[in-house]
């Protein structure tokens, strides 16, 4: 399931992203997966490396641990912060309460995943932040023959009027924003529904599936797939 | 003992504070006669004073024992003082003098000392009037003889009603003192002993058994936690090493694939069970109420509503949310909604296709209550205290999924901010009621400490 293809990209080159972990074996899987997926992947051992590599500019993407040798996680992105460096950091770490989210999110960190972690959320997630969404000035989103009118609460499909919930027009209009994006449950409920807690029940999944059955028709290519273990993505039918 | 000795020493002070003053006041009152009565002597003509001075030293020698007139050059004309005695100022005031070697004519005996006012007149001379004190020290003798008397009894028994009184809470002090040091030992049954009396002593052994009840109980958890960890981690974990020794050992790559994803999916499970063991643990100690804002039942039942509406009619179940106008609490919007879902994704768990699954914000006596209620197996009366606890499972419902920490969780965040949660059996079902208005928290341990 790899979610990044050059054809796709805007940007020109592979993106370059800086792990700054000091578990070895964790370090080994990201970088090793990262590569696999297409990016340039580079690994620090300790914040005050992972502070001077990011001050210089040597990536788009930062993913760091907080419990860091010499600078701690959160330390270094503030620091980082405070000189003007805007790079996107996720943050990884073991410590996973609402607090310690809260905590990271506010040193400035732009996503926060607890370990353990499966690696397709971690991509999903990685390329949510090197893709930012779309300006949020437009008033009407487009992706293949799905149009969504801001103004008028209005959503068609090839001259299809269809009805959605508030709660449907939501999910909806999150994932046009993210067209060719793998979006994991987790994100929806951070994003869309702002829960902090993970109900028990596939909630996402029903959700999912009622959304799908309006936008979908019965002889329309499908837009809404299913990225099986991961989550969700809507993209333009081929 | 200590309380024996202040008060003893309290008493000396007042019957010091009477004596000085008694003994005081009976000087000042001599002191005051003898001056006014030498002021006036000195306005009058030598002659008639000089009369005067001999009747009054011989008939009334009760209030003047002294007396003298003396000229402009210090010699006597009349009286029985010899000379003014040195050291002693014409200056109309009285003063209180050990007797001069040479006072009187003849020598005389007294043991007290003697009061003296000397005036000087217009003519340079000098009148003398002065009494001795032997009066006042009679008085003083008298006053001493009765405190001594008073003070040693008072002091006697206040060292020993102090002595009994303290030996007798000592005792009891003792007594709870080895209790304690029992419990300390590992006997965590043994609660200190009370005698009815609702007195200092009393109220704090109630608070202490009240503390060890609690411990008590808390320790059991954590027992009864270790077992179940033991048995609700160690499960799938097992399952997970078979599955990836099944993989390890397959013969293709299908077979190993689908045992893995298969291992993957356990150890998930026992991943979430590790989150809500946290969370639970993460609610429980936060400690006071950051966070807290006015939220709206209302609103927040019908949000519950609409993010559980498909999951509800996907599993062909009778959903329905019922509120009015907006009921304000103050509460952690955050931690109310999860405690919600918690119970309604229960509810929707565990109720069969067909039944009914209800939320509602609503009044009840002037209460404000979030109701969740169910049609489906419920839960036997007697284990209705026992549901909140980690990793309860009814008999009835221990083929359904899940990790059983949900109710856990509503019930941590029900006591964090105060709140009960009331459980009630709804025929057929259960009737969740959360009860958001914050009751005197630790009753029993507040009354016993007032």
């Amino acid at each position: 399931m790899p979610s990044f293809s050059a054809a796709q990209n805007p940007l020109r080159q592979q993106p370059r992203i800086l792990v700054v972990e000091d578990d070895p074996d964790i370090a080994e899987g990201i970088v090793g997966h990262l590569r696999s997926q297409g990016y340039e992947a580079t690994h620090a051992t300790d914040g005050e490396a992972g502070l001077m590599a990011l001050r210089a500019g040597l990536a788009d993407l930062a993913i760091a641990d907080r419990m860091l040798p010499h600078l701690d996680g959160l330390a270094m992105i503030e620091t980082l912060r405070g000189e003007g460096v805007l790079i996107p950091i996720l943050i990884l770490s073991a410590l996973g309460s609402v607090d310690d989210r809260v905590r990271g999110l506010r040193a400035g960190g732009d996503d926060y995943l607890t370990k353990p972690f499966a690696m397709d959320e971690l991509m999903a997630r990685v390329e949510a932040l090197l893709r930012r969404p779309v300006d949020h000035r437009q008033t009407v989103l487009q992706v293949g023959d799905l149009r969504m009118d801001l103004i008028d609460r209005l959503v068609e499909r090839n001259q299809r009027q269809i009805d959605l919930l508030p709660r449907e027009f939501k999910l909806l209009e999150y994932m046009m924003r993210r067209p060719g994006q793998t979006i994991t449950r987790a994100m929806f409920l951070e994003d869309v529904w702002h829960y902090r807690f993970t109900p028990q029940t596939n909630l996402v999944d029903v959700h999912m599936g009622k959304l799908r059955h309006k936008v979908d028709g019965p002889n329309e290519p499908q837009m809404i797939v299913g990225v099986p273990g991961t989550g969700f993505m809507l993209r333009a039918a081929v | 003992m200590a309380f024996a000795i202040g008060l003893t020493g309290c008493t000396i002070l007042i019957f010091a504070f009477v004596y000085w003053q008694t003994v005081r006041l009976e000087r000042d009152r001599i002191g005051s006669y003898l001056t006014a009565e030498a002021a006036q002597a000195a306005q009058e003509p030598a002659g008639r004073l000089m009369a005067e001075l001999r009747i009054r030293l011989t008939s009334d020698l009760r209030r003047v024992s002294y007396g003298a007139l003396y000229d402009d050059k210090g010699q006597r004309l009349a009286g029985n003082v010899v000379e003014l005695p040195p050291g002693l100022l014409a200056d109309c005031k009285p003063r209180r003098l050990d007797v001069p070697d040479r006072l009187l004519d003849q020598p005389i005996q007294t043991g007290s000392r003697i009061m003296l006012v000397a005036c000087r007149r217009d003519d340079g001379g000098v009148v003398l009037l002065g009494k001795d004190l032997d009066e006042v020290a009679a008085l003083r003798a008298v006053i001493l003889h009765a405190l001594t008397l008073g003070l040693v009894p008072t002091v006697v028994l206040a060292l020993l009603v102090g002595a009994l009184l303290s030996s007798r809470a000592l005792r009891r002090v003792r007594v709870l003192q080895q209790t304690i040091s029992r419990v300390m030992h590992g006997n965590l049954h043994e609660r200190l002993p009370t005698h009815g009396r609702r007195d200092d002593l009393d109220q704090l052994a109630g608070g202490i058994n009240l503390m060890l009840d609690e411990i008590e109980e808390l320790l059991a958890e954590v027992r009864s936690i270790g077992d179940n960890i033991a048995h609700d981690l160690r499960t799938p974990l097992a399952v997970v090493r078979l599955k990836i020794e099944r993989a390890a050992a397959a013969a293709d790559l299908m077979t190993a694939e689908a045992a893995s994803r298969s291992a993957l999916a356990d150890l998930d499970k026992a991943f979430a069970i590790i989150t809500a063991l946290l969370r639970i643990t993460e609610i429980e100690n936060h400690g006071a109420c950051d966070n807290m804002s006015p939220v709206d039942l209302s609103g927040l039942v019908a949000e519950i509503f609409d993010l559980y509406e498909p999951l509800a009619e996907a599993k062909g179940l009778h959903f329905t949310a019922s509120y009015d106008a907006a009921i304000p609490v103050k509460a952690d919007r955050h931690l109310l909604l999860e405690a919600l879902a918690n119970l309604v994704d229960n509810a929707i768990k565990f109720t069969p296709p067909g039944g009914r699954v209800g939320i509602a914000a609503l009044w009840d006596a002037d209460v404000p209550v979030i109701r969740v209620s169910d049609t489906g197996p419920g839960i036997p009366e007697a284990e209705h205290h026992k549901v909140i606890k980690r990793f309860y499972r009814a008999d009835k419902s221990r083929h359904i999924p899940g990790h059983g920490l949900g109710l856990s969780i509503v019930a941590a965040i029900a006591k964090r901010h105060g709140f009960q949660l009331r459980i009630t059996a709804n025929q057929p079902g259960i009737i969740f009621d959360l009860i958001c208005q914050p009751a005197d928290k630790s009753r029993q341990v507040d009354i016993a400490l007032q």
